[in-house]
């Protein structure tokens, strides 16, 4: 039976889609069988952010309607191994959580994870994505915004039969942590009494590229961050980056 | 440790003190089985309460949307 985690946010454009596309590419890459559910069924991209939208054909109304099986409408890429992703198209928001309930379930039974992308907001599309989860992720950028809303998120999890796995950071600028000038992710997770399961460092690359250099920051702390997830080991810091210096340079 | 401006902003605007206290839950229960004297059940458009005493236990659950959202017991 998988772990079926949903990754929330509160606030939109935290990156919580990259997250999801991000943490499902590095488990399979570790062995694991993921399935990824787009859940955000009003603006949805997780099919984007893993560069497989004209591969769409069946999406979740497809398997709930019983149009498609479920392993029929899971897409697969050799670029992921290991990874399969439902999609969701504009149109599915009249699923019932029950049924979403109930197709997770299915996946369930045959991943070692499956990742949900819940939408922003705690309204009835964040309700189907976390009645189906047995677990949570929570991102959030340093932005006082955006942790309040996920402080607010943190709130309307506390009905909900769901273990809180910890908090995402993500988006951190060292320089200016290290300058008074924004909050580090290990004082947000204090403040949220959560564990922090890592920080991301901001960076230009978007989406599923910042995994594509093998020795870049992002896929580092992606790494570390499936590693905080699966065994528990302690999430990655912007601080520890290396830096260098060019010689002669003022 | 000094916090520094924004995380004291952040700590401020975190502030947790409305929320409601601990065994809030099992007061207004206790209320619901003095009035009931029993089992209870209620449901407003799609969220629905059933609270089921068991001995000297209690469970509840909640749905929402025919979704579960929680089932609790209390001791």
């Amino acid at each position: 039976m998988a772990r079926i985690i949903a990754v929330v946010s509160g606030k939109g454009g935290v990156g919580k889609t990259t997250v999801t596309a991000n943490l499902g590419i590095i488990l399979g890459g570790m062995g694991y069988k993921v399935t990824l559910i787009d859940a955000d069924v009003g603006l949805n991209n997780l099919d984007i952010a893993l560069g497989l939208e004209d591969r769409v054909v069946y999406d979740v109304f497809d398997v709930i309607s019983g149009r498609a099986l479920p392993e029929e409408a899971l897409i697969g890429s050799q670029d992921f191994p290991g990874v399969g992703l439902l999609p969701s198209v504009k149109g599915s928001e009249g699923i019932k959580a029950a049924a979403f309930q109930a197709i997770t379930a299915i996946y369930a039974k045959t991943a070692d994870y499956v990742l949900i992308d819940a939408p922003a907001g705690v309204e009835q599309g964040f309700h189907r994505a976390v009645s189906a989860a047995k677990e949570v992720v929570i991102v959030t950028t340093p932005h006082l915004s955006a942790v309040k809303d996920a402080d607010r998120t943190l709130e309307a999890l506390g009905v909900y039969d769901v273990d809180v796995c910890g908090l995402v950071v993500n988006r951190v600028i060292p320089e200016r942590v290290q300058k008074g000038e924004a909050v580090s992710g290990d004082a947000i997770a204090g403040l949220m009494r959560l564990k922090l399961l890592g920080e991301l460092p901001e960076s230009d690359e978007i989406g599923i590229n910042s995994l594509s250099a093998p020795r870049s920051e992002s896929r580092k702390a992606y790494i570390r961050l499936a590693e905080a997830i699966d065994s528990d080991k302690e999430g990655y810091r912007v601080s520890e980056r290396k830096r260098f210096f060019l010689f002669g340079r003022k | 440790m000094k916090q520094s401006d924004p995380e004291r902003r952040m700590a401020e605007a975190l502030n947790r003190s409305d929320r409601l206290p601990e065994g809030f839950g099992k007061s207004l229960l206790n209320d619901v089985d003095r009035v009931l004297g029993g089992w209870f059940e209620y449901g407003a458009g799609d969220l629905n309460l059933k609270i089921t005493p068991s001995g000297r236990n209690y469970y509840i659950e909640i749905t929402l949307d025919a979704a579960r959202l929680k089932t609790l017991k209390l001791l």
